[in-house]
């Protein structure tokens, strides 16, 4: 409650102009922020999330909430960045296809490794590697969001029923995934289930 | 393989970092901790964009974007009052001129202001439907009102000035001359110059009326107002004051009220009125006149 508090604090500070705090801010949720681009892999997860940062900063005075609706906006900017950018690739020139195909492919792959190789983001990689695009996106949100199930299907768009559903599969796919590392996640998803 | 079904609890344990991994099979204890490896502090790589953030903030700052869009709201919220306060006068000019339309009254600011011939329509108007409402202006004549005399006519206050009795007689002269040569008929029940003059226009009818409501023939009325301008001496003040102060006129003096204002024959100077010449008009009064 009183990081709920300090953390309201921090973002009215940031809001009236204050350096620090708006550091502060950065430093609570660059790396959740980043490590959630990485686990729902994205090609460049970096500049993701340097847009989100600066669609942040642009529209904080705008901003009205305690600090879940922060945290809250904070993915929910990324989540939209994700999406754009794979509208943007989907009507990319055909010189890029080229990337665009490697990028397509990459959700699905379980040799894809984002980004640089931290502990961190090989936990992440490890954790979601088994899992389909959507059950990514609500773990890692659970887990790297610090949200509940009902703040994920706001933010996700969907009811909580159904992002509980999701979580409740993805766990177990996980836990089958761990027990039986050998198992190969394709495309389809269902496959390993069906063993 | 898994073969019991998680529950809610432990998965929600297991996704926010809560779960005791002592307790936990091993397949989810891994989940575990990897769940508590994935939220471990951030790591000076991750952090190396915070000077771009800041920078872009700071520049924000600098640009005042931060302010930027109470400022547009603002303005928006401005302009939407200004279009209401231009749409309310809007409204309210033609629901005024609709009004208008239908009494065929216009308010004593527009009447006062207007051009002769305008009024005298609104005259003709009002004279058709003998009631008198809004600016209409009873003559008087020696202390007695309009109604009083024969005619029992009404003159808009629009007759009343020297230039629209000057104006008038003027048209009306030419008008009869014109009707002369052309040998037109044309007799409107008036009297004046000559019986059977054109007067079926409806300022003549008014200017004939305004005679009559001073016990003279048209020709008369017409002959003391062309004579007036040209009499210096006797010339009326534009005022019908020799001040030049604005004089409301008065209404029942003795024998020589009614005192018709003249303009200025050259337009300089105030000359004395000449009195007993052409009535003016009272007050402005809403009282109807009977026939």
């Amino acid at each position: 409650m009183s990081d709920q508090l300090d953390l309201v604090t921090i973002i009215e500070k940031a809001k009236a102009g204050d350096e620090a705090a708006m550091g502060e801010l950065f430093r609570q949720f660059a790396s959740p922020l980043l490590r959630y681009l990485k686990g729902r892999r994205v090609i460049d997860p970096e500049d993701i999330a340097s847009e989100t940062w600066l669609s942040i900063i642009a529209s904080l005075s705008k901003f009205q909430g305690d600090g879940g609706d922060f945290r809250a906006w904070i993915f929910s900017t990324a989540r939209r960045r994700i999406i754009d950018g794979a509208r943007r690739a989907s009507v990319r020139p055909k010189l890029e296809q080229i990337g665009e195909a490697e990028s397509a492919s990459a959700p699905n792959d379980p040799s894809f490794t984002p980004g640089a190789g931290s502990e961190a983001d090989q936990a992440v990689s490890e954790l979601v590697d088994c899992l389909t695009d959507e059950q990514r996106d609500v773990v890692l949100l659970r887990v790297l969001g610090g949200f509940s199930a009902a703040e994920v299907a706001k933010i996700v768009g969907r009811s909580e029923g159904a992002i509980r559903v999701i979580q409740h599969r993805a766990i177990k796919k996980m836990a089958e995934n761990i027990s039986n590392p050998n198992v190969t996640f394709g495309t389809t998803a269902a496959f390993p289930l069906m063993k | 393989m898994i073969e019991e079904p998680f529950s809610e609890e432990v998965i929600d344990a297991l996704l926010s970092g809560d779960s005791n991994a002592e307790s936990l099979p091993l397949d989810l204890k891994r989940i575990s901790q990897l769940v508590s490896v994935a939220n471990s502090p951030a790591t000076m790589t991750e952090l190396a964009m915070q000077d771009t953030v800041i920078s872009a903030y700071r520049n924000a700052l600098a640009t005042s974007d931060l302010g930027e869009i109470p400022e547009r709201k603002r303005s928006m919220i401005s302009r939407f009052l200004s279009a209401k306060v231009a749409l309310a006068g809007l409204a309210i000019a033609l629901t005024g001129g609709t009004a208008a339309a239908l009494t065929g009254v216009l308010p004593v600011s527009f009447t006062k202001g207007t051009n002769p011939s305008v009024s005298l329509a609104n005259t003709a108007a009002q004279n058709s439907s003998n009631s008198q409402v809004g600016t209409d202006t009873k003559v008087t004549d020696g202390g007695s009102t309009a109604s009083d005399s024969n005619s029992n006519t009404t003159i808009n206050q629009g007759i009343l000035s020297t230039k629209s009795l000057y104006g008038l007689c003027n048209a009306y002269s030419h008008a009869f001359a014109s009707t002369t040569t052309t040998s037109t008929s044309g007799s409107s029940g008036s009297q004046g110059l000559t019986s059977g003059a054109p007067l079926t226009a409806t300022a003549f009818a008014e200017l004939n009326a305004y005679a009559k409501s001073k016990n003279e023939t048209l020709t008369e009325l017409c002959t003391n107002i062309e004579r007036l301008p040209a009499s210096n001496s006797n010339r009326p003040s534009a005022m019908g004051n020799p001040s030049g102060t604005p004089q409301t006129p008065s209404v029942g003096a003795s024998g020589q009220t009614g005192q018709v204002e003249f303009p200025p024959a050259t337009g300089k100077g105030m000359g004395q009125s000449e009195s007993g010449k052409v009535t003016m008009p009272s007050k402005p009064s809403r009282g109807s006149s009977t026939n």
